[in-house]
């Protein structure tokens, strides 16, 4: 269980077309496993390029991430899929469900090739119901409405408990109904399962009712606020 | 894994239709080439051998003794029949004693005799002045000679001048009626050529007649002897067409009972002598006719004194001598090159030379023939020939057909067929031409007089072997180490003695123009086919045919690979994202690529089960000898593809990050187009260039076989050089024809499949692209164009790969391109153009078809009862196939 994660002069930039652009710009941020934090920002401020070096998704330019002291961003990349599968759950602005597999199935698919120490058909419905979908679960993704998607994408991201959930605009295509109901379960999984939650979002409202705001300009952090307690 | 592979094809069932048609297309193609590679070899070297034997390996001839027409590797049929010795007994002791000969049968064509024959004599008492006109009939099968003599002969009661000597005139029945004759001898060695054809088996129950044996030891030849006893087998046929008429005609001319034959003539003279006497009419009072066989007849008969026809004792003789005269050698036919009319038909043409011969043996003084008259020193002893059996050459262990096995002219005629006239006007259906039997003609008859080698010697020395036909130990068919085996004897040979070898086994009859000048000896001026020795030419189709065979088969398989690589990249773009998502919920990226490979065992496993079915059926139904390794062959090739194929896709898998769930559509270098997009042509050039990295495999995969089909084509031309020219060619090319074409059919289905699978594939990215398009108003012909222009710049650029590299190997194979040929390479460039805008019509008609609305859906379907039936569909297949497979095994096996 990582309850801590640090980034020290974390700086991502890319190349393209001859010209540099940096992304996140030495970043020395803690992150709490008790903490739901926000990062918001406005678009290329760096939110995202952030939340993926945190999950492991990318590598840093320059500078390091400390899991509870451990960096292992230069590990294997083998060693980097088990620690996401182990400690990271990742939801996407864009749901990124598998388009050929139904609810069920694509709640499963961390779990393909993994032997775990639970029933995972069980487990799957487990948190299918826990995010309200247990009578979707032969459905394909494209017959759900983007909110049941996300949540689909949510169930998936926690089957296997992980210690951080990773969340990317996670209401960014959701009417505000549907945004409320999937911020009230990021919450609910923060407070139930002490689920560390990185929410990035460019909804201010939403950010204001996290316990810790992050707000980034330029890939640099040109505010770091204490919330409200949940 | 297996339930996750099997939801991603369910649910994209027009890809899994295509995987599947790749997969059937795949085992088809490579149940059809490897299950014919095993008829195709097989019955290369079968039919070569079936349809053509050689019943020697090498033929050791005289150095010097090359023609013309060896510059061409041919040799024309009869061509040892007119070599006159040069081989000693050294030479063929020292060559029969080399390792590995396993026979050596020497042959000496020796050369003509000539002895008399003596005919009945007419029956005529009334005196009178007779006209005796003797006719000497030849025919070849299409025109006739007459060789004709005339006499003039008196009957009465005179007795006679002793001392009396006239050109044209003589006293009836004063002088034997005689007809000079030749037959062919030649001599062999008794045991190497009973080993050889079987001459001791073709032995005719005639009289005491026998095969040589050991009492038939030559003896050196006395001291001033005047002949030398020769033991003869004689053969009981003629295989010339000939006829003799005597007859007899009364003249107006009246003879006196007392005049004396010289005051006759001197009468005779008086009235204007041969010439007045050849104008007078006569009155026909007795005919003699004798045909070929009764020639032939009457010196078999008389030579072994039994009766040919009945085998009952001949007591009488027809011959005036016993002893006969060696008097022609054999000589050789000179050819000169002649540009062939119809070089398609006969690539090879030639003139025959002709020769003037000082005639010393008749009275035609100088005359025209083929063969140059070498004559046997006189002062040879003459050849007492003692028969000692009949043969009979149809009996031997030889095919009787010349096209079929490598003509043994000691036992049968050489054939030629006149084909046109001197102006060229053709013979349909081709006359068939005999040979005459002259020494001097083109065509020989076979020897009829056969001797052994050591008789011979005793009279003519030590250097009398025309030819040896050597058989090889250890060679058995026409394979490359037989080949090799044969050329190292042969050079063996070379070196030791100093003698030239041919190779036969690997020969082949090809049918050869000779143009026949007029002659004195020949009856028929024109164009002659004859079925001539190609040397080499079977073990050059063997090996073109076997590598052609072979490269056409990997290519096929590297195109095969490709359409592998090129539908696994495809479908790794697509999927991309989906196994960066899956890497970012976790999977390690092993995973990914087991995903792969796991897909690619099971499409591999079911085009070997498929290959598996089919070359079963094709082996237990057409009865094709059943070849384990071929058949495990067929099926392994088809795993190896998909596995070969999946190695590129796992190694750009193992590089997916999952940080591209957090990017947006397939990564670019550059977002830029080439062109400022303007329309429909701009925008599709755009897109082409924009995804060059998939159109490259889709280019790739359609240059390979189309530039295979060209060098199918160059082979198949390179092939016709030899093959079609060639009697046992034709056969082969049948074959072999086929396969090339199916091969590079088989390779352009594929291609057509990857350029369908790659643009459907874009069209299902762009789905949303296309609905925008359609949208703001796109009609449905621009939306078609836009996908139909993407597969013409994919055959585009193909045609112009394949052109290249078309070239390039023809150039690598040393090909001179002719005009034509250059015209063949871009019509095949034609091909990858056609089947990139057939790849595209499919993927076009999806385009056109989707809504504005479907286009914002995606186009999974989960419809329950499909699925259910796609499942069953799929369980039922599968058991299916094993079924019927194990049942396949069961009756191969069993």
């Amino acid at each position: 269980m990582v309850s801590k994660i640090e980034c020290v002069d974390l700086t991502k930039s890319y190349q393209g077309d001859g010209v540099e652009t940096t992304a996140v710009h030495k970043l020395n941020l803690c992150f709490k496993r008790n903490e739901f934090t926000s990062v918001i920002g406005r678009s290329g401020s760096g939110k995202s390029t952030l939340l993926s070096l945190l999950g492991t998704l990318d590598r840093p330019t320059k500078g390091k991430i400390l899991y509870d002291g451990e960096e292992i961003g230069a590990k294997s990349h083998r060693r980097l899929a088990d620690f996401r599968f182990e400690q990271v759950g990742f939801v996407f602005q864009q749901f990124h469900l598998l388009p050929t597999l139904n609810v069920l199935e694509n709640v499963l698919t961390p779990l393909f090739g993994r032997k775990v120490s639970y029933h995972k058909h069980m487990r799957a419905k487990e948190v299918l119901d826990y995010v309200d979908l247990q009578d979707k679960t032969t459905a394909l993704p494209s017959q759900l409405s983007g909110g049941q998607q996300q949540r689909v994408a949510i169930a998936r991201a926690i089957i296997h408990k992980p210690s951080w959930l990773l969340v990317d605009e996670p209401t960014g295509n959701l009417d505000s109904i549907a945004s409320e109901r999937i911020f009230n379960l990021l919450k609910q999984l923060h407070q139930d399962d002490g689920c560390g939650v990185i929410f990035v979002t460019h909804e201010s409202n939403l950010a204001a009712r996290t316990e810790r705001i992050i707000t980034m300009q330029d890939g640099c952090v040109i505010k770091d606020q204490v919330g409200v307690p949940l | 894994m297996i339930h996750f592979i099997w939801k991603n094809w369910k649910r994209k069932k027009e890809r899994l239709f295509l995987l599947l048609l790749g997969v059937v297309v795949i085992a088809a193609g490579l149940s059809y080439l490897v299950g014919l590679s095993d008829r195709n070899q097989l019955t290369i070297t079968e039919e070569l051998q079936q349809s053509w034997q050689s019943s020697y390996h090498i033929v050791v001839r005289p150095a010097g003794t090359r023609g013309e027409t060896e510059h061409d590797d041919l040799l024309d049929t009869n061509f040892l029949s007119g070599i006159s010795g040069g081989i000693s007994t050294a030479q063929y002791e020292q060559i029969k004693a080399m390792t590995d000969i396993e026979m050596a049968a020497p042959i000496a064509f020796i050369g003509h005799v000539y002895f008399f024959l003596e005919f009945d004599k007419p029956n005529i008492t009334e005196p009178g002045l007779y006209r005796f006109t003797s006719e000497h009939i030849t025919g070849d099968g299409i025109n006739q000679l007459t060789d004709r003599h005339t006499s003039y002969q008196s009957v009465n009661d005179h007795p006679g001048d002793s001392n009396f000597m006239a050109d044209y005139y003589h006293p009836l029945n004063e002088t034997p009626n005689l007809i000079m004759q030749s037959q062919l001898l030649a001599a062999i060695d008794p045991v190497e050529e009973a080993a050889l054809v079987g001459l001791d088996q073709a032995i005719l129950d005639i009289g005491n007649g026998r095969y040589f044996s050991d009492q038939d030891q030559a003896t050196p030849i006395a001291e001033n002897s005047y002949s030398y006893r020769l033991p003869i087998l004689l053969s009981n046929r003629s295989y010339t067409d000939s006829e003799l008429v005597y007859t007899y005609e009364k003249l107006e001319v009246e003879i006196d009972d007392n005049e004396s034959p010289s005051q006759i003539y001197q009468r005779l003279e008086s009235l204007g002598g041969q010439t007045y006497l050849d104008h007078l009419d006569g009155e026909p009072v007795e005919q003699f006719r004798y045909d070929d066989y009764q020639l032939f007849s009457y010196f078999a008969n008389s030579l072994s004194r039994y009766d040919l026809e009945t085998g009952e004792a001949y007591p009488a003789s027809a011959l005036l001598q016993d002893d006969f005269q060696l008097f022609m050698k054999v000589a050789p036919l000179a050819y000169e090159q002649k540009e062939s009319p119809f070089p398609e038909q006969w690539p090879n043409a030639y003139r025959l030379k002709t020769v003037t011969i000082d005639s010393t043996i008749n009275d035609q003084g100088r005359f025209t023939g083929y063969r140059n008259e070498e004559r046997f020193d006189q002062s040879l002893p003459f050849i007492n020939p003692e028969w000692i059996g009949f043969y009979d050459p149809s009996d031997l262990d030889i095919a009787q057909d010349p096209t079929t096995e490598l003509p043994m002219e000691t036992y049968r005629p050489i054939r030629a067929e006149l084909v046109f006239n001197p102006v060229l006007q053709p013979f349909n259906p081709p006359i068939p031409l005999e040979p005459i039997g002259e020494g001097y003609s083109f065509l020989t008859s076979p020897p009829s007089m056969l001797t052994t080698l050591d008789h011979a010697e005793q009279i003519l020395g030590d250097q009398i072997i025309s030819a040896i036909r050597i058989k090889v130990e250890g060679v058995e068919g026409l394979t490359e180490q037989s080949q090799a085996k044969l050329e190292q004897i042969a050079e063996q040979i070379e070196q030791q003695t100093g003698l030239i070898t041919d190779i036969m086994l690997g020969s082949s009859p090809q049918q050869t123009l000779v143009y026949l000048p007029q002659s004195d000896t020949d009856a028929t001026e024109g164009w002659f086919q004859q079925p001539w020795i190609k040397l080499g030419a079977a073990m050059t189709i063997f090996r073109e045919a076997t590598l052609s065979y072979t490269t056409i088969l990997l290519m096929t398989i590297a195109v095969a690979v490709l359409y592998v690589w090129a539908t696994g990249l495809i479908n790794l773009q697509a999927r991309k994202k989906e196994f960066a998502i899956l890497l970012a919920v976790g999977w390690r990226p092993r995973q990914v690529g087991k995903l792969l490979l796991t897909e690619s065992v099971w499409l591999g496993g079911l085009t070997a089960l498929i290959s598996w079915l089919i070359l079963g059926c094709v082996y237990w139904s057409e009865g094709v000898r059943f070849s384990l390794i071929r058949f495990v062959l067929a099926g392994i090739i088809g795993w190896i593809i998909y596995l070969l194929g999946s190695i590129l896709p796992i190694m750009i898998a193992s590089k997916i990050s999952p940080i591209q769930t957090m990017q947006h559509g397939e990564i670019m270098t550059s977002s830029k187009g080439v062109l400022p997009t303007i329309g429909v042509i701009t925008m599709a050039l755009n897109h082409f260039f924009r995804k060059w990295r998939r159109y490259v495999l889709s280019v790739v995969t359609i240059a390979l076989p189309s530039s295979l089909l060209t060098i199918f084509l160059y082979i198949t031309l390179r092939l016709q050089g030899v093959m079609y020219t060639t009697s046992l060619g034709q056969y082969i090319a049948i074959d072999v024809g086929p396969v090339h074409y199916t091969a590079a059919i088989v390779a352009l289905v594929i291609a057509l499949l990857t350029t369908v699978e790659m643009i459907w594939q874009n069209v299902s990215e762009r789905q949303s692209e296309l609905a925008i398009l359609k949208g703001v108003g796109w009609r449905t012909n621009q939306v078609r164009l836009l996908i139909w222009l993407e597969g013409f710049f994919t055959g585009l650029f193909a045609s112009v790969i394949s052109v290249v590299i078309s070239f390039c190997i023809s150039s690598w194979l040393e090909q001179a391109w002719t005009s034509d040929r250059i015209v063949h390479l871009f019509w095949t460039g034609f091909i990858p153009l056609v089947v990139g805008l057939i790849g595209s019509v499919i993927p076009a008609e999806r385009a056109v078809r989707l809504t504005p609305v479907h286009g914002i859906y995606s186009g999974y379907s989960s419809r329950a009862t499909l699925e259910k039936w796609l499942k069953w569909f799929a369980i039922i297949g599968i058991f299916a196939l094993i079924i019927t497979f194990v049942c396949m095994l069961f009756l191969l096996f069993l």
